[in-house]
């Protein structure tokens, strides 16, 4: 699998604190890798030092596997932040100024604007548009000449529930084609939604990584409930393979160990003469596993 | 490069501001210029400082006076740069920084070349008005045209140095008229005695231009009117071209040092 990027102990010490500290990961070539962290964790930080705008204090890293230069950076559509264009210049002209510097033939700028749903606007000034409106321009922009790599900080910022659903399948959509993406977010269910691998940080320091189904399904978790909740925990927690047991709302949450399968568990139950009326097994969701792996890190 | 000359120019094209302070500028000195006939002190030994080929000394002088308009011109372009973000997003788009700085010095080029023309085309014809010989059109005094064109590059430059240190509009109009007292004060009371005041750098960029006021000629190298002709000193001119080198590895330097 080829390497697009490649980040080696990455630090970035303000006067005050370390943004970014030791931070190393691997990135491959198709894939969509979620930068997932609270805000302050340093996702921003991290995406300006591989995007050339700010210097590591120490550490490496590497663009499709060669010694960095400015115009691999051509190669690479990104949103860092926030979007940056002229408030007094109209949309198209700002989308002009950056297929130019990129050597985009200008042509490119009605796709990208199609995809963002800007085509009408493209001639009004960008300080007319609206937060979300600026921010599809700033995601056109990165689209601009398709390129073999999509950077995006926070990319659904400002977007109503249609346009973050509309931007996910655009993200989704690109990514089909082969596109690498990265994406910092502190949104779980965007993570959980549209990367396939996922680097936890808070702090500046990498927490955890892996592809998304290992992060995710850590563990064994089973929602059940029945009417008698107090003879489902005392029956709950006699079974062999149980772990660890939450009650929440109307169910209880039950941890099983890894050895042991939620048909195992459901069987055990039915022979206990409980009348299941609720029973989903659950992936870990990453917001518990972040609010757990982030609360004392 | 032709990209990036484009890409000044559509960020110049559409701003007002930009074009309300060119144009206040070319109106100022074209009354300026126009009024310089009615100066008490003109020179009595080329009759009219409108006519070819005083003009060129003339206008030039004049325009120069006023260079603190285009300063302020690329001390607003720079510092929306900052003010957009857009520096930081050209350096993501796949520009180096120093090809930034580079690029943003074509408005610097850009801008001193549009109010160059303009000099020469008003030159043209306030001479031509004030009823010149057409053989004395591009005399030696035209040389002076040439230190214009440098002095505006330079003072521009100065300008542009202090707009990529200090980013904030306000902050670099300040800085930059700040420094002009501080030269006054350089020149008048530090360096008093010292040769040194004729090298500090607003100094050598104006002694590009000359004005065509007798009291001036008299005291010009000290050579006795008649038989001297005005010409650009061009060991200035060279200084000039240097100090302009300086600020533009300055700006340079200081922005690749910098987190944009
Ligand atoms: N220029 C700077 N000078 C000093 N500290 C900074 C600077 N930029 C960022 N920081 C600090 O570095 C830390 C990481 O900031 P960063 O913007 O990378 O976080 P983030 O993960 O992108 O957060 P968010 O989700 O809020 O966007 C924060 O504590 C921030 O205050
Ligand atoms: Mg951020």
């Amino acid at each position: 699998m080829d390497t697009i990027l490649k980040i080696d102990s990455l630090t970035k010490k303000y006067p005050s604190l370390f943004a970014v500290s030791q931070l190393s990961l691997s990135i491959d070539k198709g894939s969509v890798f979620g930068l997932l962290g609270p805000n302050g964790s340093g996702k921003t930080t991290t995406l300006g030092i591989i995007l050339g705008v700010a210097s590591a204090t120490s550490g490496n890293f590497s663009w499709f596997g060669k010694k960095n230069s400015s115009s691999d950076r051509k190669k690479i559509g990104a949103l860092l932040e926030t979007p940056n264009f002229y408030s007094y210049l109209s949309a198209k002209s700002n989308l002009k100024i950056s297929a130019k510097i990129k050597g985009i033939d200008l042509k490119d700028i009605d796709r990208v604007a199609e995809i963002v749903n800007l085509k009408d606007r493209l001639n009004d000034k960008f300080k007319t548009y609206s937060l979300g409106m600026k921010q599809r321009l700033a995601i056109a922009s990165a689209l601009l000449g398709n390129p073999e790599v999509l950077v995006l900080d926070e990319p659904t910022n400002g977007l109503d529930p249609q346009g973050i659903a509309e931007i996910r399948t655009v993200i989704q959509n690109i990514s089909k084609m082969g596109v690498t993406i990265i994406l910092a977010s502190h949104a779980l269910d965007e993570v959980e939604k549209v990367c396939s691998h996922v680097c936890v940080i808070k702090k500046g320091k990498s927490l955890i990584q892996g592809s998304v189904s290992d992060v995710l399904v850590g563990e064994n978790l089973i929602e059940v409930a029945c009417s008698e909740i107090e003879k489902l925990k005392e029956i709950t927690t006699k079974f062999s393979g149980f772990k660890a047991l939450k009650e929440e709302n109307h169910y209880l949450l039950v941890t099983l160990k890894d050895s042991s399968s939620s048909i195992e568990f459901s069987k055990y139950l039915i022979t206990n003469n409980i009348i299941i009326s609720h029973f989903v097994k659950r992936t870990k969701s990453l917001e518990e596993f972040f609010l757990e792996t982030t609360k004392d890190a | 490069m032709l990209d990036l000359i484009s890409i000044e120019y559509i960020k110049l094209k559409n701003n007002s501001s930009f074009w309300i302070i060119l144009v206040f500028y070319m109106l100022i000195s074209f009354y300026v210029v126009g009024k310089a006939d009615s100066l008490p002190a003109g020179s009595d030994v080329f009759a009219n400082p409108l006519q070819f080929p005083m003009i060129w000394l003339t206008s030039t002088y004049c325009a120069s006076f006023l260079v603190l308009f285009p300063s302020i011109l690329i001390i607003l372009n720079i510092g929306n740069e900052f003010k957009y973000k857009t520096a930081k997003q050209h350096v993501i788009d796949g520009l180096s920084k120093t090809t930034f700085i580079l690029s943003k010095f074509i408005s610097v080029c850009l801008i001193a070349t549009i109010i160059t023309i303009y000099v020469i085309l008003l030159s043209l014809f306030l001479g031509w008005q004030s009823g010149g010989e057409i053989q004395d059109f591009f005399g030696e005094q035209f040389s002076f045209v040439t230190g214009f064109y440098i002095q505006l590059i330079g003072v521009l430059s100065f300008a542009f140095l202090i707009a990529i240190l200090f980013k904030r509009t306000g902050i670099s109009i300040v800085v930059f008229v700040g420094y002009y007292f501080i030269e006054v004060i350089l020149y008048y009371l530090v360096f008093k005695d010292s040769p040194i005041r004729d090298y500090l750098p607003l100094e050598v960029f104006n002694s590009l231009t000359f004005s065509p006021i007798k009291d001036n000629l008299d005291s010009f190298s000290g050579l006795s009117i008649p038989e001297f002709k005005l010409s650009l000193n061009w060991f200035s001119a060279a200084i000039g071209a240097i100090y302009i080198a300086i600020c533009l590895s300055l700006s340079i330097l200081i922005f690749n040092r910098r987190d944009v």
